[in-house]
């Protein structure tokens, strides 16, 4: 346990720190030496040889797969569930790295009341949205649902609280 | 004297008298019970043989109600999906086409046909019931760019997207062998069911079942002859005998099996008894399987529907009645085709087809698949996972008789391509090494990455023989494939890929066990080094210092979670894989790395529907977080340097941002590889039954089969999307460098603060940095 001799001292230095860093910066001074910058001009990738190695394809398959999107949910607003899934399991077999996909696989278990599928997909949409900001957090939102759905209000609260100010 | 004479004869006389009068006394009486007894006899007779009719036809009616709906379980593989963008040329769809049993028609008249001309390829899909909804037969057209597809249309316009039909990759068949697919009267074509008549039953629309003309004809014959020539069966009677009869040729048996024939004929239409000999008749044998009915025969023989096959091949069908060994199209393709031509001409004498189509179809070749080993999708080492994830569902019955339809993840072409890539791979090693031909086996799983789904698994050597089935059940030592749990255990516990690690000489000596001096592969010591090249370069020493830093309970139990079962191996040679695993479940080791920190159980079945299109289970993809995005987003990165510098660097795709691991069990016995790019996680083992040693490493052994297993056009590096900011290091050493001062590598390290930095790379902290370093360090 520090002591609050120690927490004192911790802070004192924080604010100096940050005092200092403010003065630096005052003074014009680039605290960022450009040589230490990542820079992908410095060199190659070491382990990709870049000039063949073929960019991912841009996503070719969005057409398709909004085409089964519009399937799903055709099949969803008639509560036919079990076949939006298999709509959506078609279309993330086409991109399987799309996590706005996954969203909507893990909301149809939703509402075919499997919750530890929908928990499942969700977690894995999180997980391919890392980075983007707007899907992370609707997917965040989708697991509350599951949460609300589950009776775990507070967990669903919170996860709303959380994520429903961004963006 | 002579009075006694005379009286005696008058005595005998009078008693020839006496017995003359009583014969003519009891003479009706004795006629009564003879009639009496004959008509008692008869009726007894009659009661008997009614009797047996009935029992019979209790029985067999009952059995020939059951089985003659009776449908194995489909089995099909994943369609290939056509959309704008799909990355598939012509020439390989053309192929792709082929393989499901589609044939080039310039005038695209029925469903199953196709026609390439000026850059358009026009299909005539075929009629399919998928799992969401049925898909009528329709002509589509596609046009391509260099290696893409352009677009798709109907007749309606523009299509988004498109599926051939799946290839149908197998049946439940019950343990006797026996395959069916299963038509109903409309689907035989009427070709079919008039020249069986005329070809093996002339009066079946007229007789009770059997013929007594037939059957005395034959008689005759079989006399003359000396032996059985010739059967004299109805089709009712072939049809009896196939359901209920063995192959005796007994007198009890032919009249079982003209009792029986009177029953079926009696019992039901002619119609029906057509069709169920049309589905019954045995026409060859694959293997263990039994080829029964036109259905599978047309597939068997002919890779297409029956209800596309031509007069020819409809013909070729019916020849092969007679003698399935005899007139095998494959093995007696002369014969077979003599006897093809003599049906055709007995069909236009009948007028059944015509002079112009006769000619036309004497003028075909046979137009069997190749062989029957090379023809159609069999590919029974994937059925083996197909069957056990049915198993907990279904029992045996259901499977070989309710006419289910199994949806499942396979793709042939990836499949086929990974047998081959195995095959010859193993042929090549033996040659190379001068190893006994045929001693070495193998096994190899490819699964999408994401969702588990396996795509291809190949069980050994031979893939269309079946038996042991190595992928899903080969225990064997995975020696430096487990290295990466210990690295992302290391990495869990405040590690990072340039922490330092010694590879230095070590001995362990368990609580209860011998001491265990590990050695690196060429028994040298590198010192002090950071983790990401030890994992690179799969150096023992070093992984046994961080395992027994980490702590072997910790690595065990990240272990257990990551592939669902514990280690077995209690004692730290556990750390340089000391522990056997099954191909399979290699796969759902790396499957946690290849998919982003997620246990994705390697799945094969999608979903089973009943007969009548209606889903009976669905199997969703089965996935648990198991690793955070920033660890397995490191090791990943470790694993791409393990293919680009380390031990996979001989791959042709090393540098393709592809990663993998190698591993060699002790005295090189198991060769192993897992590798994934962006899209598909692979494992391969090369070794032998016999667990003698092969003399192959990972690297010159199952990593060749992967990269057999892969073209460069299908490699998608992979993504790290977590990876955060990758910071330069030498790879030596670990420190801080740049490509103009060292070797370097790029990895995520959550602290640049943390690594020294190689003096003379030019390299300076800046000075917010040197202050937080400042007071981080004063706190």
């Amino acid at each position: 346990m520090p002591t609050n001799a120690t927490i004192r001292s911790m802070k004192l230095r924080q604010r100096s720190f940050y005092a200092i860093l403010l003065f630096v910066s005052a003074c014009g001074t680039n605290p960022y030496n450009p040589d230490i910058v990542e820079s992908e001009s410095s060199s190659a990738p070491i382990e990709r040889d870049t000039q063949d190695t073929p960019e991912p394809p841009a996503s070719n398959t969005a057409q398709a797969t909004n085409t089964l999107l519009a399937s799903a949910d055709a099949a969803s607003t008639t509560g036919d569930h079990s076949r939006a899934i298999n709509y959506l399991e078609r279309a993330v077999r086409m991109d399987p790295r799309n996590p706005n996909i996954w969203i909507k696989l893990s909301r149809a278990y939703l509402q075919n009341d499997e919750l530890l599928n929908a928990t499942r997909h969700a977690r894995k949409a999180i997980a391919l949205a890392a980075g983007d900001d707007l899907t992370t957090r609707t997917a965040w939102l989708t697991l509350a649902d599951i949460k609300e759905a589950e009776g775990n209000l507070n967990e669903a609260k919170s996860l709303r609280r959380r994520w429903s100010a961004r963006g | 004297m002579a009075k006694r004479a005379k009286s005696r004869t008058s005595a005998r006389s009078k008693s020839r008298a006496g017995r003359s009068n009583n014969k003519k006394n009891s003479s009706p009486s004795i006629w009564r019970r003879l009639f009496k007894f004959g008509w008692y006899a008869s009726l007894l007779i009659a009661v008997g043989i009614a009797g047996y009719l009935v029992y019979l036809d209790r029985t067999i009616t009952k059995t020939f109600e059951g089985r003659r709906w009776s449908v194995p379980a489909q089995v099909y593989a994943q369609p290939l999906e056509l959309y704008p963008g799909a990355q598939i040329t012509a020439d390989s769809l053309q192929t792709e086409l082929q393989r499901l049993g589609y044939r080039a028609d310039a005038d695209l008249r029925t469903s199953g046909t196709y026609k390439y001309r000026s850059g358009e390829l026009q299909i005539y899909l075929r009629e399919f019931h998928f799992m969401e909804r049925k898909r009528e037969a329709q002509r589509i057209s596609l046009r391509f760019d260099d290696s893409s597809i352009r677009d798709i249309s109907n007749a309606r316009g523009q299509v988004p997207l498109v599926r051939l039909d799946p290839a149908t990759i197998g049946s439940f068949f019950p343990t006797h062998g026996e395959d069916r697919l299963i038509l109903t009267p409309d689907e035989v074509p009427p070709l079919l069911g008039q020249g069986l008549k005329a070809i093996e039953d002339r009066n079946f629309d007229k007789h009770i079942g059997f013929s007594i003309r037939g059957i005395i004809r034959a008689f005759v014959v079989n006399l003359r002859a000396g032996e059985t020539q010739q059967g004299g069966s109805t089709l009712t009677q072939q049809l009896v005998k196939s359901y209920f009869l063995d192959n005796r040729q007994t007198i009890e048996r032919k009249l079982k099996e003209v009792a029986m024939a009177f029953i079926l004929d009696a019992r039901f239409t002619k119609d029906d008894l057509l069709t169920a000999y049309v589905n019954e008749i045995f026409l060859g044998q694959n293997g263990t399987r039994a080829i029964h009915g036109f259905g599978l025969g047309a597939q068997f023989y002919f890779n297409k529907p029956l209800t596309e096959l031509d007069p020819d091949e409809i013909a070729t069908l019916i020849s092969i009645i007679r003698g399935p060994s005899y007139y095998n199209p494959f093995r007696h393709p002369q014969r077979a085709l003599e006897r093809r031509n003599r049906i055709l001409t007995t069909l236009h004498r009948d007028n059944l087809i015509d002079q112009a189509t006769l000619e036309l179809a004497i003028g075909q070749p046979l137009g069997v698949v190749a062989s029957p080993t090379s023809g159609g999708a069999y590919y029974p080492a994937f059925m083996d996972k197909v069957r056990s994830e049915l198993s907990e569902l279904y029992d045996r019955d259901s499977l070989s008789s309710e006419g289910l339809r199994v949806f499942t993840t396979i793709q042939p072409y990836r499949q086929e391509r990974a047998q081959q890539a195995l095959s010859s791979s193993l042929n090549s090693l033996e040659k190379a090494r001068q190893i006994e031909t045929g001693k070495l086996q193998g096994a190899a799983i490819i699964a999408d990455s994401q969702t588990g789904e396996i795509v291809a698994l190949v069980g050994g050597r031979k893939g269309r023989v079946d038996g042991f089935n190595r992928a899903l059940s080969a225990q064997r030592s995975v020696g430096s494939l487990i290295k990466p749990v210990v690295f992302l255990s290391a990495l869990e516990n405040g590690l990072h890929l340039a922490s330092i690690v010694p590879d230095e000489p070590i001995t362990i000596t368990p609580d209860n066990g011998q001491p265990w001096t590990p050695k690196n592969f060429d028994g040298q010591y590198r010192g002090e080094l950071p983790l990401v090249r030890a994992l690179a370069q799969s150096l023992n020493l070093a992984t046994v210092h961080l395992g027994t830093q980490i702590g072997l309970e910790t690595i065990q139990d990240r272990f257990e979670h990551l592939i669902g079962r514990p280690a077995q191996n209690p004692y730290p040679s556990f750390l340089l894989g000391a522990e056997s695993l099954a191909p399979i479940e290699m796969l759902r080791l790396y499957g946690n790395f290849a998919s982003g920190g997620f246990r994705t159980e390697p799945k094969a079945v999608i979903a089973v529907l009943n007969d009548r299109g209606e889903p009976l289970s669905h199997h969703p993809f089965e996935l648990e977080q198991t690793v955070s995005l920033e660890n397995v987003a490191a090791i990943n990165r470790a694993l791409e340097i393990v293919m680009a510098k380390g031990t996979g660097r001989s791959s042709p795709y090393a540098r393709r941002g592809i990663a993998g691991k190698t591993g060699t069990s002790n005295d090189n016995r198991d060769s192993w590889f897992a590798g994934f790019d962006n899209r598909y996680v692979s494992v391969v083992w090369i070794g032998r039954d016999d667990n003698k040693i092969t003399g192959l490493t990972g690297s010159t052994g199952a990593l060749q089969v992967w990269n057999a297993m892969n073209t460069s056009s299908d490699l998608e590096p992979l993504q790290h999307p977590a990876a955060g900011e990758l910071v330069e290091v030498e790879f030596e050493t670990g420190r801080r460098a740049k490509a103009s001062c060292a070797e370097v590598v790029r990895i995520p390290v959550p602290d640049l603060l943390d690594l020294p930095i190689k003096p003379g790379c030019g390299i300076k902290t800046p000075m917010k940095d040197r202050l937080r370093r400042w007071f981080s360090n004063a706190n």
